[in-house]
């Protein structure tokens, strides 16, 4: 399995649309992370290159959280695509908001 | 100095545009205190300052601001015929700044926020504004801060040596409310208004139905004043997240929620969404104050509603505007403050690097938009109010020029003056649980 180990606050930029992801919390492994199938690399550096996975073309929302089913990884869409985000060919979903502030 | 006594009256004549001598009467025997001393009386003057020093008065006359503007919406709801809640000629404006306070107790704290949440913090090139409110906030500043945190000293620590301008760029991306205390000016302008003496005439008779989707203290103000002027409002949550300031202070809660109907949605569902826009389609002011992504993710445009009901009021409550990129940026009532310059103007004046006021783009903000909200109704053109808190804090500090000799003179004015503190809005209904008036709703407005 290829991947790499993701640092706190790293953004990753997708190889195939315009989604772009911030890691908030995420495991200290190697992860396979992928954006329409297709692994995807630390922004500013060389770009991988894949055909998408056209299953999973799923899109991506700004804004939205995206864990894994057991929330032990989690990262912040700051752009969002037409691309869908997944581990190896799991793929990641949308966190459920919390509550508000009670004041600010 | 004359012209500073009146100066309330002339701020809502300015903001209604009007100059009739029925506005201009109206106005005159309101008799509007000195910004001095509605600082003081509203509580706001007590509620800035460091912890241990003296209680410091405002770097701009922001408690006649809010004075004025609730005085140019008394004088339109003094054309309608629409039963009041509650006598709206017995408040004043000013009294909303300090309203929150007074009910939870909270005392001022220099850099730190009465609420605690936010704090004013050095980076190499000034003083960021720092709002946490939020439990998800701690995880979003450590990916903000790309280091894992313990508190706020090692916030502190890490932010001393970097620049504002990629730390305000890195916070923006991930939403926290971070700003800086330089001032901005990139929000736009607050809305104009039309002289509505063509409009008043034809008096608008029937009390507005309000739909408010907002959450917190500005939107909620916006629609409880709505309220006061006869108004029925129907406050809409959504099951996953209620309105948070459920959780915080309950009395506060309930004066700026007291009289609303409250029903409750499933925004996850297709039939939840729908019951939503079908209600909205029937309202004559909708009020929300989230980011404008959030209900478009719903399939919910604001445009688009107004396009279907040209006679809809769409007040939008932001941070810093709808326009890109300003509209992505969060921002509460403490660092919008202080990206309006309210710190950095304070700084100027007394040497202390402290916040102003208690949250104080929320109730200005508030103030202001049920005002525009109102009268845009009353012209009877609907359309989207764009109303920024950044751009309200900024419309106020422009409305006068404080320098070192005034700020001095309003000060000994405050500090002389003996008068109780304004009293503060009746509690005069009841709140009832979140989604009470649900089932009513969905078979009145026929939503199910």
């Amino acid at each position: 399995m290829s991947g790499m180990i993701l640092k706190l606050g790293a953004k990753l930029q997708s190889a195939v649309c315009d989604t772009q992801i911030m890691v908030l919390t995420a495991p200290k492994t190697e992860l396979d992370l992928r954006c329409g199938g297709v692994p995807m690399y630390v922004a500013g550096e060389d770009s991988v290159e894949g055909d998408a996975n056209e299953s999973l073309m799923t899109e991506t929302l700004t804004g939205k959280r995206y864990v894994d089913a057991d929330e032990s990884m989690e990262f912040l869409c700051t752009k969002g695509g037409a691309g869908g985000l997944s581990l190896g060919d799991l793929p990641l979903e949308i966190k459920q908001p919390k509550a508000l502030p009670s004041s600010d | 100095m004359s012209w500073i006594k009146t100066f309330a009256a002339q701020y809502a004549s300015g903001l209604l545009n009007d100059e009739s001598p029925d506005c201009k009467n109206f106005l005159s025997k309101l008799n509007l205190d000195h910004p001095a001393l509605s600082w003081r009386r509203c509580g706001a003057m007590s509620q800035t300052g460091l912890a241990d020093g003296q209680a410091l008065m405002s770097p701009a006359p922001l408690s006649a601001c809010a004075d004025g503007a609730f005085a140019a919406f008394q004088y339109l709801a003094s054309h309608s015929v629409a039963e009041k809640s509650l006598p709206v000629h017995s408040i004043r404006g000013s009294i909303l700044l300090g309203e929150r306070a007074q009910y939870t107790g909270w005392t001022r704290a220099g850099d730190v926020t009465l609420g605690s949440a936010c704090r004013l913090l050095e980076c190499a090139d000034g003083y960021l504004a720092i709002n946490l409110p939020r439990d998800e906030d701690w995880p979003l500043a450590q990916a903000w801060l790309e280091h894992e945190l313990s508190g706020w000293d090692e916030v502190a620590e890490l932010i001393r040596n970097k620049n504002s301008e990629k730390l305000i760029g890195r916070a923006r991306e991930l939403g926290l409310a971070v700003s800086t205390a330089e001032p901005l000016f990139n929000t736009g302008s607050l809305p104009v208004l039309d002289s509505l003496e063509e409009s008043l005439r034809h008096e608008k008779k029937t009390a507005p139905l309000v739909i408010d989707l907002s959450v917190l203290w500005a939107g909620p103000l916006a629609a409880s004043l709505l309220q006061h002027a006869g108004a029925r409002v129907i406050k809409v949550e959504s099951e996953q997240r209620l309105d948070g300031a459920r959780e915080g202070n309950k009395e506060f809660y309930e004066m700026l929620n007291q009289g609303k109907e409250t029903l409750l949605l499933d925004l996850k569902s297709k039939s939840g969404i729908t019951a939503l826009s079908k209600l909205i389609q029937q309202a004559d002011i909708v009020i929300e104050s989230s980011r404008p992504r959030a209900l478009k993710q719903l399939g919910i445009d604001a445009d688009q509603c107004v396009a279907n009901n040209p006679e809809m009021v769409w007040l939008s409550i932001t941070a810093y505007g709808r326009q890109e990129p300003n509209a992505n940026w969060i921002g509460f009532g403490d660092d919008v403050g202080v990206a309006a310059g309210l710190s950095t103007m304070l700084q100027e004046l007394t040497g202390e690097t402290i916040f102003c006021g208690d949250a104080i783009a929320d109730p200005l903000t508030g103030v202001h938009a049920a005002l525009y909200a109102y009268h845009q109704h009353l012209s009877g053109n609907g359309g989207v109010l764009d109303v920024a808190m950044h751009a309200v804090v900024r419309h106020c500090i422009e409305s006068a020029v404080v320098g070192e000799s005034e700020y001095a003179a309003w000060s000994a004015i405050a500090n002389a003056d003996a008068e109780d503190l304004y009293a503060l809005r009746e509690v005069y209904a009841g709140v009832e649980e979140a989604g009470a008036q649900t089932e009513k709703i969905l078979n009145e407005f026929n939503l199910s």
